[in-house]
């Protein structure tokens, strides 16, 4: 067991390294760098060539691409990302401030979703072929077909122009309310969370719910469930108590999969919704080219995913007994 | 169900040893039952469960609709791609509202200006205009069939070369295992963990820097895609390989002596190309989300020309698209929506139709 995770830990820092190079060299391989497009885009500028190199050789930017990693990685190795150009703050600063309003998001909408999706596959498997498993496939199918900037736009148009019930401006306030209390405020912010909240769960219901719907249909054929339907046990003990239990076990483990959506946001829906989450942060930060915060949001990327598949093997041990290291 | 399938096996197996026990018999009975029997061959009896399910003609119907719409459609087409409708009798109107006060009492008086359009911007639908025009005045259903071109043609090339790598690397370290196993698999970690948007954008930005023009731009991003999309391929590939590699038929291809390259192409890729083939038409339609992503966040083809995704985009930089005109960036969403589903579609039925066990 011992000798099992310090093999995936020592792999799992190889990957990490093998991601940081190619992303690093990506990044520099950028035509504009921070520098140019901060000063010398701007008309008003009146920075001399000379300025201008100072200012590169102070952000870092006149080193070559392996001087630049070797500084970049140094640091790193300390958990020192860094200072964002864009955001005048340490990266792992604006990573943490952030970072939070993603979670919030996504986590609401997998509390949502998870269930319901597990809920609705099963339902779907009992009666296979029936009226309703035809219904949930077909949703799930539109909802995995679905590209999230068309139907949060469709989302918007419908309840916040459409019917009103949503502040039609980008954010997280509604620019009407002036001097709110803190519940009012509170209540403002939640409200500015639906429309988001219900994008992902929509989007992200159909692949679970299938995963769900053909674990169950696996489990059904189980020769325990006939032994338990020949003894004589109702049919919602059968499969509420003794199928459920086993469909459960590959969606346990797919939540620490997850793992990098929940704290890395998404790029796409932020940016939609304008919710100031990690994800606008990196999209504006990418747009700009701030190395140090894209090199330190895609490590934390790249970092949570690792994470996510350790725990996930982790967990799949925990949860099924029958699961035995063979490595 | 089940049970009634189980019954009908079995009853078509007794009926079988009872042929058998009379073939031995009587021999000339045998080649009637032969002839009356009509043998299908794998591959028939494959399209031929393909065809029977519902949801997998839908879907052939969706996808081969929409290549007709994007390839054929803009033959029938007055507009071009690219190019504003200059040709217009409607009429910008401009109200401008005055207040006059006179011995006290207010007069409102309205001053309405009428000037001709010099484009037919973001026009209704109409007979000459079937989906309206976008805010360049550009035909919205002209556009939609080009951009369904790039969609369905790049979705397929980028399909076919994440089909070749994952393929040839797959293949090698599922086969040959060893330090090409541990190499080629390890390059398959390290690819996995990229996260895909960002580096795209990255990938976006460093290809306008390197001046390549705009037009070909999206054969540009569409390599990186591949590169970011063939793990897949390879991991399913090495997977398949390796388990089919300990069965009996590759045992006995060894014992016949066949050549390496032989018990390849001739005996594992064969029996690798189900879960290929459905793998990949499945992947069809995550192209396509991707690709419309790039284009919505616009990196794909650039402004004058059409994409799905960059047609969606009009919502961001003009809010009165969103509310008043649906009909501009509607089509486009309905398109990719029809195509991913279709591929979708085709790629269940394909898979049930591969393997009836597998019919969940």
């Amino acid at each position: 067991m011992l000798k099992y995770i310090i093999k995936r830990i020592l792999l799992s820092l190889l990957i990490i390294f093998g991601v940081s190079v190619l992303i690093y060299t990506l990044l520099r391989c950028m035509p504009a760098d921070y520098v140019e497009t901060k000063f010398t885009l701007n008309p008003n500028t009146e920075l001399t060539p000379e300025r201008i190199a100072q200012m590169k050789e102070l952000y870092g930017l006149n080193d070559s691409i392996i001087v630049g990693y070797w500084k970049w990685f140094v640091k790193a190795i300390r958990f020192d990302f860094g200072y964002s150009f864009k955001y005048n703050q340490p990266v792992t600063k604006v990573i943490k401030d952030n970072m939070w309003m993603s979670f919030t998001l996504t986590l609401l909408s997998l509390v949502i979703y998870y269930p319901l999706a597990i809920f609705l596959g099963i339902k779907a498997a009992v009666k296979q072929y029936g009226a309703f498993d035809y219904a949930t496939t077909v949703f799930t199918m539109l909802g995995i077909s679905l590209p999230s900037f068309f139907f949060s736009a469709i989302l918007i148009k419908v309840f916040a122009y459409d019917f009103g019930w949503f502040d039609t401006s980008l954010g997280m306030k509604t620019p009407s309310l002036i001097n709110p209390t803190p519940w009012e405020a509170f209540w403002d912010k939640a409200w500015h969370l639906v429309l988001p909240i219900m994008t992902i769960v929509i989007l992200s219901l159909g692949g679970l719910m299938r995963r769900s719907r053909t674990n169950m249909l696996e489990v059904l054929n189980a020769d325990y469930i006939r032994t338990a339907r020949a003894k004589g046990l109702s049919e919602n003990a059968v499969i509420y108590k003794h199928a459920f239990k086993n469909t459960m076990i590959p969606l346990v483990t797919m939540l620490a999969g997850l793992l990098p959506g929940l704290f890395g946001g998404s790029m796409i829906i932020e940016q939609v919704f304008g919710l100031e989450g990690i994800g606008q942060k990196a999209y504006a930060a990418l747009n700009e080219g701030d190395i140090p915060f894209v090199m330190g949001y895609n490590m934390f990327l790249a970092i949570l995913t690792v994470l996510g598949i350790f725990l996930a093997d982790i967990m799949y041990m925990v949860v099924d007994p029958r699961v035995k290291i063979t490595k | 169900m089940n049970e009634t399938e189980k019954l009908e096996n079995e009853n078509i197996s007794s009926a079988e040893e009872t042929v058998n026990e009379t073939a031995g018999t009587e021999a000339v009975e045998e080649v009637s039952i032969a002839d009356s029997v009509r043998a299908l061959s794998p591959t028939r009896l494959v399209i031929k469960r393909f065809f029977r399910s519902k949801l997998s003609i839908i879907g052939l119907i969706m996808i081969i609709g929409l290549f007709l719409f994007s390839f054929i459609g803009p033959i029938f087409s007055p507009y071009q791609e690219g190019v504003a409708d200059y040709s217009t009798d409607r009429m910008n109107v401009v109200t401008t509202k005055m207040e006059y006060v006179v011995d006290g009492e207010t007069y409102v008086c309205y001053k309405v200006e009428k000037t001709p359009m010099a484009v037919d911007r973001k026009a209704p639908v109409s007979w000459e205009h079937w989906l309206g025009t976008d805010g360049d005045g550009m035909d919205v259903l002209t556009q939609t069939m080009y951009g369904g071109r790039i969609s369905l043609t790049i979705s397929f090339i980028v399909v076919i070369l994440e089909m070749l790598i994952g393929v040839i690397l797959g293949g090698l370290a599922g086969y040959f295992g060893g330090w090409v196993d541990t190499l080629i698999m390890r390059i398959v970690d390290i690819f996995s963990c990229l996260p895909d948007l960002p580096i795209m954008l990255i990938i976006g930005a460093v290809l306008d820097g390197m001046k390549i023009p705009a037009r070909d731009r999206i054969y540009y991003m569409m390599v990186f895609i591949t590169l970011l999309g063939w793990i897949g391929v390879a991991r399913l590939v090495r997977g398949q390989i390796l388990s089919l590699r300990e069965q009996e038929f590759m045992v006995s291809a060894t014992a016949r002596g066949l050549s390496t390259k032989r018990k390849i192409f001739r005996h594992l890729i064969p029996n690798v190309m189900p879960h290929l083939i459905v793998t990949m038409t499945l992947g069809l339609g995550g192209v396509i989300l991707m690709e419309s992503t790039l284009s919505y966040l616009n990196l794909g083809v650039p402004k004058p020309y059409a994409a799905w995704g960059s047609m969606i985009s009009a919502v961001d930089k003009d809010s009165s698209i969103l509310q008043y005109y649906f009909n501009v960036w509607g089509p486009p969403g309905i398109c990719i929506v029809l195509a991913v589903l279709g591929f979708n579609f085709i790629g269940d039925g394909l898979r049930d139709a591969f393997d009836p066990k597998s019919r969940k």
